[in-house]
């Protein structure tokens, strides 16, 4: 199996380097220098500021210089000029996990049980409307949903109620705000409740957004185990419906389900860009946004990488799991 | 095929049904093929099928209105945020309608020609009274002096009703300070009081837009009719025919670069599979590298540059060194550069499994030549998966373009849903939902339709599919 | 319906909250809430306030730009003279212990630091003790502005005018020790400063943020680091800043004795709303600052109305949630829970300009008589009263001319005679035909350029609406600000949207958009060349203020309008909200150093 990873890794280090270089490419196809000049530069001021921004040097120099470097992470930020890249990119990752993870968690479990509600009364009215529900949800914009979910579910709702239950913004996890208590506990749920007020809306939207992809997947997969021969066998064995869905079934499906889940796993990394940028989470999408719109090549770079990484790793780790799930898969 | 066990995975299986669909006799008609007869069993199907063809054709008049219907759509039809269906705005809204209309003739009295600018006032059909029917510039005055006077009227009674209503809160308040209850007696009081105030501020507002009304005499023709039913954004257009406008945006959009997605990734896919060998490594390479970042990221990145890009050179009615940021470019290559791996990975697996079948096999051992195979076999056998990648990626791109143009990176120029929504963000706060409700009821109906037929599609057609 | 929709959920939603009492439901927000259960244990005097936008880039003064680099710096860092808090139209001595002396008909002046300013206590100072302000602070921060490698980004409110200060040659390291011809030190707290020829402006850029003293060892211990570890005099002293998020202030606990204006110096009308209550105190008042950055404007208006913010500005689509936008009131619900407010007019130039080097449309192209003909029939064609209805809420002062309301030199209600105010399609449409366009036959599609984002996509399509009424075709082109700066720095964009906020309330501030030597890549994007013009503004800016200076300033303004190198203009009024518990809140843009008056008022809150 080693051998097959690093076999893979070796494989997709081209792409991963393709991949940077053709973003670097793209970024400079318009010029960066005159976002960073003052009220009234001149021609000097403006040549001087090419070279300290050193795309003055060849592309393939730039190129060199990025991976030299240890893909920028060392570097300085152009638009947050006092921060090097790393102090930029490496606090966005928990905010953007705090609001994703959650939601892909609760959105899998949740469609994975609709799923199986649906794929039990496959045809009657429950699963049909489940199924048209599924398809409404997915003919409405994701901005909508954000919109409206946090009109109402953070304004209107603190009114009526007086307090308020949900954040409109902002991303807090309080975590070291009451440093004398010695109890963990304490921590642990003074973060849960940061969370809670910060992420548990966005979530919520996220979940409400998916959840209707994820239904129907999760849906027609069950469905298509379920009318497979080892089922029938099973239930022929007298085997009791419980069982036949849970043992059996699920475990079946698993494959398809990890599948989806670890496909989800880049989006997840790079958050959810509208509800960051709704919300006011100082997450990966709102960071990469920023910095790109305000040409902050370095920080583009160094995210960008990081997305490639993370999503060849995921991939490799997704065989890796079926080979362990279903011990027919060998890698090869 | 170690380098793509995902996606080969599930098509490794055989599927005795497309071998025996493929191995039948050539259907004698497009609607005896079992595929098309399914498809039409499904009546909620065939009625999406109706809707799209509907705004298929809406968008091809749009277009064949030209400029005139765009202008038209940009330009104010009545008052800023009027609410549809005929419903009468608020108090504060209404008076400042009024107030605005007013303002406007007053300015145009102002002006070096008065009676050139006097013709110039109004909107679209909404127009000041014609100046011979009024009976001349003294005439106007007269009439705007009297609507002014209604206006202070109006002025005066609402100042008195809000002093009363303040009195109110003072004794509600002071109470509460106190920890007792307010005195029932001065309240009720009070509020006889603010009853007969408020019905006063009424009928003073009723005088005044009936003085208004003199001066902009209410337009009677269905086309005004049509173009307030749902209501104006805060520019005063019309949100009704902007979002019909939009529906020829979103089908642009969406033929283009569903078109030439499916086509560029279904080619590419079938001659990946077909082929194999270094052709399908190239290509799985290649989409590997692309899906190798969310595609929100590569949206985002391609719509950004090719937004700034300035031509070096006149082409395709592009002018040199235009910026692409005015044109749909940039939304095209985002989502065309973007939305071509999903048809592709599917075309690819299927190519594979219908070289392996056995009347291509023969085909090929009686010498017929790889491109009359692609072409006679392994398209006609992936048609139907062309068809629901199409469907599949013109929903997506309607869905991207709302992202894209709320970060600012979408359509620019005309009218389309996402603009509408983005637009509504802060209408919203202040409890205005038409702009939102309407380009999110349009979208919906279309979106809702193609994702019904993709559905139907893959019932009818694919038989790995689950219904 | 909606409404009525609401207020049954809302009844409903009551009574379950009433039945249930504190039980259930308290329980559960109380686990969600602790940021409620928090705010109450608070003690100290704790200030929340918005930054709009992400917040600052840099806490380094010569990295600042923008008005939030300017909240930020101002807190930790002080200048020698400071905008006045109780009128924004004067400054007053702030490190300086009196105003400085003008020598040699203000070819000189004499400055004297106060005594007793200290900079904060940090570890780049030996010992880890802050040390007295001296002369040599003040050289090595205004060296600072003129060092390549600190970018020179604001050098130009420096360029020219002291004595012997240049930046060093490329490539060189900047000198820091080497002596300058104009700064001449007397002792550790009296300098002198020798300009190259009188300008009054420059007592203005002493006002500046930009120009704030910082110690030398801080910025060589600290490095780059410096941009995020402020070492100042000022009020405050930084203790944690989250780009993206927050930055929150500490009150430095060494700040020397300084006090609250003197109740004398406040207006009647401010001395009413108790602006003067707390005349003669030691400042600041406040132990905390808690400044949160807002991208979005939605969150802002919210949470301000939770009760989350000391004061916020009115964002435009919310304006007419706070007020009537007709009478401009305040509303029940504001009014009633005691939310006072504040309004003030920009130094704001919004204006469309003409590039003057453009063949068709510039006064230096080859034909400037019909390129004038077309600059004014644009003009005439563009209604700004639209623009301020539809996107600013009725709120901008329309006024002719580039100097803004509040200004010596505003013309009397913003109107000067014969400048080609719209909408007057007649005289647009005359114009047209004089410059051999009748009815913009014939004319070219008119290329306009402007950023894009905020309302700019809705603003031109109103504008191309507009100029197609009497036949000008319009092009828009939105692009990234950098862009549009890139395009117009090289002089191709022929006609673009520009704003210009004063930076300091001086009309010659706005005048110098139009001196040919400030042409682009200057600020001089209209690239406007004229010698008359040029000869009085170099007279008007060594003048102090007076008629004589107001009558200069009219004469030039009246030109730039003859020559109509732009449409316009546009200032903004802002307008502030105030919650009921905060004290001595005066907001205004002019000045970001003001929040050392803040108080509040712990029992109201």
């Amino acid at each position: 199996m080693w051998s097959y990873v690093v076999r893979r890794i070796l494989y997709n280090i081209p792409i991963f380097v393709v991949i940077i270089v053709v973003v670097m490419a793209m970024l400079r196809i318009n010029d960066p220098t005159f976002a960073y000049l003052g009220k009234n530069p001149t021609p000097e001021q403006i040549e001087a500021k090419r070279v300290e921004l050193g795309v003055d040097q060849p592309f393939f120099v730039q190129v060199w210089d990025f991976f030299a470097s240890g893909f920028g992470l060392g570097e300085r930020s152009w638009y947050a000029e006092s921060r090097t890249v790393d102090a930029v990119v490496l606090p966005a990752i928990l905010p953007s996990l705090a609001i994703t993870l959650p939601a892909l968690a609760l959105s899998t479990t949740l469609g994975v049980c609709i799923g199986l509600i649906s794929a039990a009364n496959r045809g009657r009215v429950l699963d049909r409307a489940l199924v048209f529900l599924a398809v409404i949800g997915m003919s409405i914009s994701f901005l909508v949903f954000i919109i409206i979910g946090q009109y109402f579910g953070a304004y209107r709702l603190s009114e009526w109620l007086g307090v308020e239950v949900f954040a409109v913004r902002g991303f807090d996890l309080g975590v070291g705000d009451d440093v004398e208590s010695p109890n963990v506990l304490q921590h642990i749920a003074a973060a849960f409740g940061g969370w809670a007020h910060y992420c548990l809306l966005p979530v919520l939207i996220s979940v409400v957004v998916t959840l209707g992809y994820d239904t129907r997947f999760y849906r027609s997969v069950i469905v298509e185990q379920s009318t497979s021969d080892y089922i029938r066998t099973a239930r022929a064995k007298g085997a009791s419906e419980t069982r036949v869905m849970v043992k059996h079934l699920l475990r079946n499906a698993l494959i398809p389900i990890i599948t989806r889940v670890m496909i989800t796993l880049p989006f997840v990394v790079v958050g959810s860009l509208l509800l960051e940028i709704y919300f006011s989470v100082p997450g990966m999408g709102q960071t990469l946004l920023t910095h790109m719109t305000n040409k902050d090549f370095p920080v583009t770079q160094t995210i960008v990488a990081l997305l490639a990484a993370i999503f060849i790793l995921s991939n490799i780790l997704t065989d890796v799991l079926y080979a362990i799930v279903d011990p027919r898969v060998r890698l090869k | 095929m170690a380098s793509e066990p995902r996606a080969s995975k599930p098509d490794d299986q055989p599927t005795d049904l497309l071998a025996a669909r493929a191995g039948a006799a050539r259907p004698t008609g497009f609607f005896d093929q079992p595929g098309v007869r399914k498809f039409m069993k499904n009546k909620p199907a065939v009625v999406s099928l109706g809707i799209i063809a509907v705004f298929f054709v809406a968008a091809i008049l749009i277009v064949a209105g030209g400029d005139s219907l765009l202008r038209l759509a940009g330009s104010p039809v009545a008052p800023a945020n009027l609410p549809g269906f005929g419903i009468k705005p608020d108090r504060e809204t209404r008076v400042t309608h009024a107030d605005e209309l007013l303002g406007k003739v007053e300015r145009a009295l102002e002006a070096r020609e008065p009676e050139s600018a006097l013709a110039d006032v109004g909107f679209e059909q909404y127009r000041l009274v014609d100046l011979e029917t009024a009976g001349g510039i003294e005439a106007i005055e007269a009439m705007l002096e009297a609507a002014y006077e209604a206006l202070d009227d109006f002025d005066d009674d609402l100042i008195a009703y809000e002093d009363v209503l303040f009195e109110r809160d003072d004794v509600v308040d002071d109470a509460a300070d106190e920890g007792v209850e307010p005195d029932a007696e001065v309240l009720a009081e009070l509020d006889a009081e603010l009853l007969q105030l408020d019905a006063a501020v009424g009928e003073r507002l009723v005088t005044l837009e009936e003085r208004v009304a003199e001066l902009y005499p209410r337009p009677t023709s269905l086309a005004y009719e049509a173009s307030v039913l749902l209501g104006t954004d805060r520019q005063g257009r019309s949100l009704s025919l902007r979002a019909v406008y939009a529906i020829k945006t979103a089908v642009q959009i969406g033929v283009v670069t569903s078109v030439i997605a499916v086509l560029f990734g279904g080619v590419l896919g079938a001659a990946a599979g077909y082929f194999g060998g270094i052709i399908d490594h190239a290509v799985v390479w290649l989409y590997s590298t692309i899906s190798a970042i969310p595609y929100l990221i590569w949206l985002i990145v391609i719509a950004f540059v090719a937004r700034e890009y300035q031509m070096p050179f006149a082409f395709l009615g592009l002018e040199e060194g235009q910026s692409l940021g005015q044109t749909l470019i940039p939304v095209y290559a985002a989502f065309i550069l973007t939305f071509w791996v999903g048809p592709c990975r599917v075309i690819r697996g299927e190519a594979l499994k219908i070289r392996g079948l056995d009347y291509v096999q023969s085909a090929v051992s009686v010498g017929a030549s790889a491109n009359r195979i692609l072409v006679k076999h392994v398209l006609p056998n992936t048609a139907y998966l062309l068809f629901i990648n199409f469907s599949l990626l013109f929903v997506g791109a309607i869905k991207a373009e709302v992202i894209l143009s709320f970060l600012g990176l979408g359509v620019q120029g005309q009218p389309s849903w996402g603009i509408m929504i983005r637009d509504s963000k802060d209408e919203v706060i202040a409890g205005f939902f038409w702009q939102i409700g309407t380009a999110t009821a349009f979208m919906f109906v279309l979106v809702l339709a193609f994702n019904t037929v993709s559905d139907a599609l893959q019932d009818a057609f694919d038989p790995k599919h689950v219904g | 319906m909606l409404d009525q929709f609401m207020s049954v959920v809302r009844r409903g939603a009551q009574r379950w909250n009433a039945s249930v009492k504190a039980s259930v439901v308290a329980a559960v927000l109380a686990c969600l809430l602790p940021g409620v259960v928090q705010q109450a244990a608070a003690q100290s005097k704790v200030i929340p306030l918005p930054i709009r936008t992400d917040g600052p880039k840099s806490l380094d003064p010569v990295a600042g730009s923008t008005v939030y680099d300017n909240t930020a710096v101002s807190q930790f860092y002080e200048t020698l003279l400071e905008t006045a808090y109780y009128d924004n139209y004067v400054f007053e001595p702030l490190l300086l212990a009196e105003m400085p002396e003008r020598l040699d008909d203000g070819l000189r002046y004499r400055f004297r630091l106060k005594d007793g300013v200290r900079f904060k206590n940090d570890p780049c100072f030996p010992g880890g003790v802050g040390r007295e302000l001296v002369t040599d602070d003040v050289f090595y921060s205004w060296k600072r502005l003129a060092d390549r490698d600190e970018g020179l980004e604001n050098w130009w409110l420096m360029a020219g005018v002291i004595q012997g200060l240049e930046p060093q040659p490329e490539g060189e390291a900047f000198d820091y020790d080497a002596d300058v011809s104009g700064l001449v030190k007397i002792d550790d707290k009296n300098f002198e400063v020798v300009l190259n020829k009188p300008v009054y402006r420059f007592l203005w850029v002493l006002t500046m943020f930009q120009t704030s003293v910082v110690p030398r060892e801080a910025v060589e211990y600290y490095g780059d680091d410096f941009a995020a570890s402020p070492v100042g005099t000022g009020p405050f002293v930084l203790d944690e800043w989250v780009p993206k998020s927050h930055l929150y202030v500490n009150r430095n606990p060494d700040y020397r004795d300084e006090r609250y204006p003197a109740a004398d110096k406040w207006s009647e009308e401010d001395r009413e709303k108790g602006l003067a209550d707390a005349a003669g105190q030691r400042i600041p008042f406040a132990d905390r600052l808690e400044f949160t950055f807002y991208i979005e404007d939605q969150p802002l208006w919210l949470e301000f109305q939770q009760g989350k913010l000391a004061y916020i500005e009115v964002p435009y689509p919310f304006f007419s949630e706070g007020f009537s936008s007709r009478t401009k009131r305040l509303n029940r619900e504001l009014r009633r829970a005691g939310v006072t407010y504040r309004s003030e007019p920009q130094l704001d130039f919004i204006f469309r300009a003409f590039n003057m080097d453009d063949e068709l449309l510039g006064a230096n192209g080859p034909n400037p008589e019909r390129a004038r003909h077309l600059r004014r029939a644009i003009s005439f064609a563009i209604d700004f009263e639209e623009f301020n209805t539809a996107f600013y809420e009725g709120l901008c002062v329309l006024y002719d001319g580039p100097i803004p309301p509040g200004l010596d030199g505003h013309p009397e209600g913003g109107r000067v005679p014969g400048a080609p105010r719209g909408p007057d399609r007649a005289a647009a449409r005359a114009e047209l035909e004089a410059a051999g366009f009748p009815n913009g036959e014939g004319l070219p599609p008119i290329k306009f350029y402007t950023s894009q984002g905020g309302t700019n996509a809705d603003q031109v399509e109103m504008m191309r609406r507009q100029l197609s009424e009497v036949g000008i075709t319009l092009e828009p082109i939105l692009l990234d600000f950098s862009q549009l700066i890139e395009l117009t720095n090289k002089r191709q964009a022929p006609f673009f949207g520009f704003a210009w906020s004063s930076d300091y309330p001086d009309a010659e501030n706005n005048l110098a958009l139009f001196y040919s030597e400030n042409a682009s890549p200057g600020s001089n994007h209209s690239n406007y060349n004229n010698p008359e013009f040029d000869e009085l503004y170099l007279q008007a800016i060594q003048m102090e203020p007076s008629p004589e200076r107001t009558a200069l300033y009219e004469r030039l303004r009246n030109m730039v309008i003859e020559d109509t190198p732009y449409v316009g203009a546009l200032a903004r009024t802002r307008y502030w909200l105030m919650a009921p518990w905060v004290l001595n809140a005066r907001p205004t843009q002019r000045t970001q150093s003001w929040f050392k008056y803040l108080d509040v008022d712990e029992d109201e809150r």
